[in-house]
């Protein structure tokens, strides 16, 4: 079945409409690019046409990009460069069309997407939510192949360009007409008609040749001559091999393929793009970024549709989680009734809701109106008022099962009897809280991380009497929201922060033996981790890491004990950022260096300090973590290796051009992890011991389920 | 004939104008006292049939107010809504209209809200401005505007005031504040008589606020930016003294008057909002009721006296429900002024007034003092002129709850000539 089809309309405007049959998203398969590629050549011998609309027939979106999937299997280098030549001849044709043409984008307009419209002389793009315009390729470790590193800098300027390609941004309608990426923005409605009035005024003018994007003076003049611009890539480059450490090698080439295209011209450009491309789409990094993309649509798929609605919260504590969960819903249309002790911790609740949607509205990502929408839909006060109506409470009150459980038997004395009771515990058990209710299998676990805005990660939590029906329902919510739920089973630490543990207190423990603050973080980083193991102990709060490791200590046994230097320096009053005493120095909300006040501490009680080579930072830390992970499965916190990798991903940040945890320990085999866990438990203590389960598959390698 | 009851009320602290709402528009508050009725009552916002909205103002940029509360209430888009005018009696209205609807079978469920944001009573061009700058707008060239811009002449630019035109009758020519003055001539009010009603409102409503008894009534509101909460009235004085009030000079008639801002209800932003429906309809849906609308009358006097309307009102609601003003257990008379309130007192007992302005009745009584306004009135915690109608309903059921009182009556006076009554009855 056709996928294109087109109309002429009495002026000679054409209008051409994409709707790929049986998908609800619009992607350039090879087959859709031959289909278009013949069309193409129909339309520019048409004698009737003055002026070309391009849209698409999906309500919500324009086109996401090319197939993954085709790209997922290519091995060979010169298969991806074909790929990427054919994709550049194709909407080469678009460009070489003898009319002005014009596209009228609504929703998703991303990576091919996008370098089709780039090929077109006009772009009108609607004001809705969900319009979003991007080139994320380098975020699946490859690069824009289509002509998008090519078009795009002659488009909006070297600096625009660099930054939506190198960073695989999102850019939305405001700015997009701000830096010339488009040329109109209009309400949904009016996207066709204005697309179509624009073509009738472009018929008989020639194409716009200078760059489009409102810059200042400054920038205009540094990206005007070829001198300058080296100094804009040689920063590029900094900043980039800052960020990624050597571990992507994507934005480097995709910097190096608009460099090329500008110094050498254009034809040398696509070619060079074509190549990189080739190079990248062979490379594991990328094939491992892709398999981690597959993780986030498999966690979504996972995440059945449930019949339950839930359109009305009640959210009790109105601190940084409560609020900013608080907010998560309203933004998307549910209306939520906070609570707290006092009208005070209430109100304070209610500025922070209200200060991430100004924040959000300031980056563009919600409208004004969007913003004031959301927060009408948040009310708040100290009591349970508005609870009888909630399908759905979320308790994000302090870390207290007392506290908890009294919250619990609030919430029933209201509650209709199908609600449902979500805890955002994060070291709690979700069967304990729930044995203090009339309706235990209400009860179930709703872990979100800090910030709720930005983690995609949810832990969802089956207590031993959760309802199967209960899950499906937080699962599908948690889509709604935008999030990516992993369903585990309950247990100490649950899954994340279970993992996580073992990673933060062994990092401590090599500081107490003498090494660097400095030296073990920035081998972490330079491993892939987002950040290095202080700064999160940092983050976290080293008297919540206490508490936790407590915790998982007390139900896990000694080998997750913690070591003595996080008992000590929370009694000393170390608190991490919130208080500005941590590992590292705070002035407000900036880091400094490591604190020599505990370097000192340290030293006081050890006395020598100790190199501890690279490679066995990283062992005793990341070898932990896959011991952790394989108890984890055993145990049956969780029964799938790839969910597992996807929720240490998301939730952690675990370096996904690694593909995931076990992933990474697939790639390694089971055979050299169980050895070098042996001779580590050898010389450093049992909590190495390498587990049942990586032992029987050090005979068999361990196999992560790949997505099919 | 249909019982038809009031779930709940619940009203927003009421703040003195400039004061701590001021930036908060008067559908931000309706839509706030909505929801909390809504999230008190329990109820699930499908079932309501009606939204009514009582308010004097009208703000411009909220056509409709009713229905832009309603909908930023998040009550559901396909229940309708309107909204009311009766000027000072809006709020009152809205409830009128709800057992209106209710009584004739048209409704069953009726979400009633009485607001006013006075902070945000806008200020107008003069007309001559307003034609000029409408011949700019429709100037096609700019040596056009130019020309017709040259006609501007000072005077034109001189704000009008929307709250003094909004407060000014035009048929009358005074100003509420002047209809007050006429009753002081009329019935003779000397200054001290106004000044000591005033303390004795501002020490009720202290009283009252001290022991909590607003508790149950104010929600507390949260006001952007910083969203700090709101919890009390603010404005009344806690430690109102004679000395304060003998101080202040007459606003209304500079010379000789004796009406001043201290024996005047303040100028004040507030919203309250109360379930209404059919009690049949409550007791399906295990609701208790606050109590019950026994009746409901509005009469007409004259504007330049309007002051008096709730002795025209009482004496027609009482007739409607065959009762004396004698079987009110508790009353609430609103605070427009001092003078106000103590000129009704004084008519409603007059054989003299009762031949001249309502030949052929009987005066009805006395309005007793000690079962008025218990918990101080207008004069204390200020008069939002369209939700003052619902707030002294709201508060009159609380206190005959509190006292477990059987019936109330609460009444009073509108701009333009009119006065408004509601007998109410606790079940």
């Amino acid at each position: 079945m056709s996928a294109f089809h087109y109309e002429i309309d009495s002026h000679g405007i054409a209008v051409l409409t994409f709707d790929l049959p049986d998908e609800k998203v619009n992607k350039l398969t090879t087959a859709v690019m031959d289909e278009l590629s013949r069309i193409l050549d129909d339309l520019s011998i048409s004698r009737t046409i003055k002026a070309l609309v391009i849209r698409s027939g999906k309500p919500d979106n324009f086109i996401a990009g090319a197939d993954i999937s085709e790209i997922r299997n290519i091995t060979d280098a010169d298969l991806g460069e074909e790929l990427s030549r054919n994709g550049q001849e194709v909407l080469q044709k678009i460009e070489d069309l003898p009319f002005p043409t014009v596209a009228a984008i609504n929703g998703a307009c991303l990576g091919g997407g996008l370098e089709l419209a780039l090929a077109c002389r006009y772009r009108v793009v609607s004001s809705g939510p969900r319009t979003v315009l991007g080139l994320p390729e380098v975020k699946l470790g490859i690069i824009p192949g289509f002509g998008g590193t090519q078009r795009l800098p002659r488009l909006v300027g070297l600096a625009n360009s660099l930054d939506m390609i190198l960073t695989g941004k999102s850019v939305y309608p405001r700015k997009a007409k701000r830096i010339g990426l488009a040329d109109e923005v209009t309400y949904k409605e009016n996207l066709l008609p204005a697309a179509v009035a624009l073509a009738k005024k472009a018929i008989d003018t020639a194409a716009p040749k200078k760059i489009r994007a409102r810059r200042p003076l400054a920038m205009k003049v540094l990206e005007s001559n070829p001198l300058t611009r080296s100094f804009i890539y040689r920063k590029a480059e900094n900043e980039i091999r800052k960020e990624t450490r050597g571990n992507y090698p994507a934005p480097l080439a995709a910097l190096d393929a608009v460099r090329h295209g500008l110094i050498h011209g254009k034809r040398a450009g696509y070619a060079h793009e074509a190549l990189l491309i080739g190079q990248l789409i062979a490379s594991p990094v990328a094939k491992n970024l892709i398999h981690v993309y597959y993780l986030s649509e498999i966690l979504k798929k996972e995440a059945r549709t449930s019949a339950v609605s839930i359109d009305h919260a009640a959210v009790t504590g109105a601190g940084i989680m409560g609020a900013g969960i608080a907010q998560l819903l309203a933004e998307k249309g549910l209306s939520v009734r906070l609570r707290d002790v006092n009208t005070k911790a209430v109100g304070a609740g209610l500025r922070t809701a209200h200060d991430i949607f100004r924040k959000r509205m300031k980056k563009g990502i919600v409208t004004a109106i969007q913003a004031r929408d959301g927060m009408d839909r948040i009310a708040g006060g100290p009591d349970l008022a508005g609870f009888a109506q909630a399908d759905l409470t979320i308790e994000a009150v302090i870390e207290n099962m007392d506290v908890k459980k009294q919250v619990l038997r609030d919430f029933e004395t209201v509650a209709r009897p199908d609600a449902i009771f979500a805890t955002n515990t994060s070291s709690l058990s979700v069967t304990e809280l729930a044995s203090a209710a009339q309706r235990p299998g209400r009860v179930v676990g709703m872990h979100f991380f800090n910030p709720v805005e930005k983690m995609p990660l949810v832990e969802i939590v089956r207590g031993k009497q959760t309802d199967p029906a209960v899950v499906a329902a937080i699962s599908a919510l948690s889509v709604k929201l935008g999030k990516l739920p992993v369903v585990v089973n309950d247990g100490p630490g649950f899954l994340v922060n279970r993992i996580l543990m073992p990673f933060l207190t062994e990092a401590a423990r090599m500081l107490e033996e003498g090494e660097s603050i400095d030296h073990i973080d920035s081998v972490l980083m330079k491993f892939g981790m987002p950040m290095g193991a202080f700064v999160l102990l940092d983050e976290i709060g080293i008297d919540v890491a206490y508490k936790v490791a407590g915790i998982l200590h007390k139900g896990l046994g000694d080998r997750v004990a913690p070591p003595d230097l996080l008992k000590r320096l929370y009694k000393e009053g170390y608190y991490g950022k919130k208080n500005g005493k941590g590992f590292y120095c705070y002035e407000g909300r900036e880091r400094k260096g490591p604190d020599p006040v505990v370097l000192s501490l340290i030293a006081s009680t050890n006395g020598h300090s100790k190199t501890i080579p690279d490679q066995e930072i990283i062992d005793r830390t990341i070898l932990l973590m896959i011991k952790e992970a394989a108890l984890c499965i055993e145990e049956g916190i969780i029964d799938r290796p790839d969910l597992l990798d996807a929720a240490l991903v998301f939730g952690i940040g675990f370096p996904p051009f690694r593909g995931g945890l076990l992933k990474f320990a697939d790639d390694a085999g089971a055979k050299e992890i169980v050895e070098k866990l042996d001779d580590l438990a050898k010389r450093l203590g049992d909590r190495f011991s390498p587990p049942k389960s990586l032992f029987e598959m050090s005979r068999d390698d361990f196999i992560s389920q790949v997505v099919s | 004939m249909k019982n038809i009851v009031i779930i709940d009320g619940v009203r927003t602290p009421y703040a003195k104008s400039g004061t701590v709402l001021k930036n908060v528009t008067a559908d931000t508050l309706g839509a706030f006292v909505i929801k909390e009725i809504v999230a008190r009552t329990g109820i699930d916002p499908k079932i309501v049939d009606e939204v009514i909205v009582g308010n004097a103002g009208m703000p411009a940029e909220a056509a409709n107010i009713a229905r832009v509360i309603a909908l930023r209430a998040g009550i559901p888009q396909p229940i309708p809504a309107y909204s009311v005018q009766r000027n000072c009696a809006s709020g009152m209205q809205a409830l009128s209209s709800a057992y209106a609807q209710i009584v004739s079978g048209l409704s069953d469920v009726v979400l009633t809200a009485g607001v006013e944001s006075m902070s945000n009573f806008g200020f107008y061009t003069t007309k001559r401005l307003k034609d000029i700058f409408t011949a700019i707008g429709r100037s096609k060239t700019l040596w056009e505007k130019v020309i017709a811009g040259l006609a501007i002449r000072p005077p034109d630019l001189v704000p009008v005031v929307g709250l003094t035109l909004g407060l000014t009758d035009p048929v009358s020519g005074f100003n509420m504040g002047q209809t007050a003055e006429n009753l002081v001539q009329d019935f003779a009010i000397s200054r001290k008589e106004q000044d000591e009603f005033s303390l004795w409102s501002h020490q009720k409503w202290s009283a009252a606020n001290e022991a909590g008894k607003f508790r149950n009534e104010i929600a507390p509101f949260y006001v952007p930016p910083k969203f700090e909460a709101v919890e009390e009235d603010v404005g009344p004085r806690k430690h109102q003294t004679m000395d304060d009030l003998e101080k202040l000079k007459p606003y209304f008639d500079r010379k000789t008057g004796t009406v001043t801002p201290g024996n005047s209800s303040p100028i004040t932003d507030g919203a309250a909002a109360a379930l209404v429906m059919s009690g049949d309809r409550a007791r399906e849906l295990g609701l208790k009721p606050l109590g019950r609308i026994r009746a409901y009358a509005f009469a007409g006097n004259d504007p330049s006296r309007m002051g008096l309307g709730p002795v025209f009102a009482t004496n027609k609601v009482l007739k409607l429900a065959g009762m004396k003003l004698s079987d009110m257990e508790l009353i609430e008379l609103n605070e427009a002024f001092a003078a106000q309130v103590i000129a009704c007192e004084k008519a409603a007992a007059s054989e003299q007034f009762f031949r001249r302005h309502l030949p052929g009745e009987q005066p009805i009584g006395e309005f007793r003092r000690d079962i008025m306004n218990v918990n101080g009135g207008a004069i204390a915690l200020g008069h939002p002129v369209g939700s003052s109608g619902m707030r002294i309903v709201i508060t009159l059921l609380k206190e005959m709850e509190r006292r477990n009182l059987a019936t109330g009556l609460a009444t009073m006076c509108i701009g333009g000539g009119q006065g408004g009554a509601m007998i109410v009855e606790r079940i």
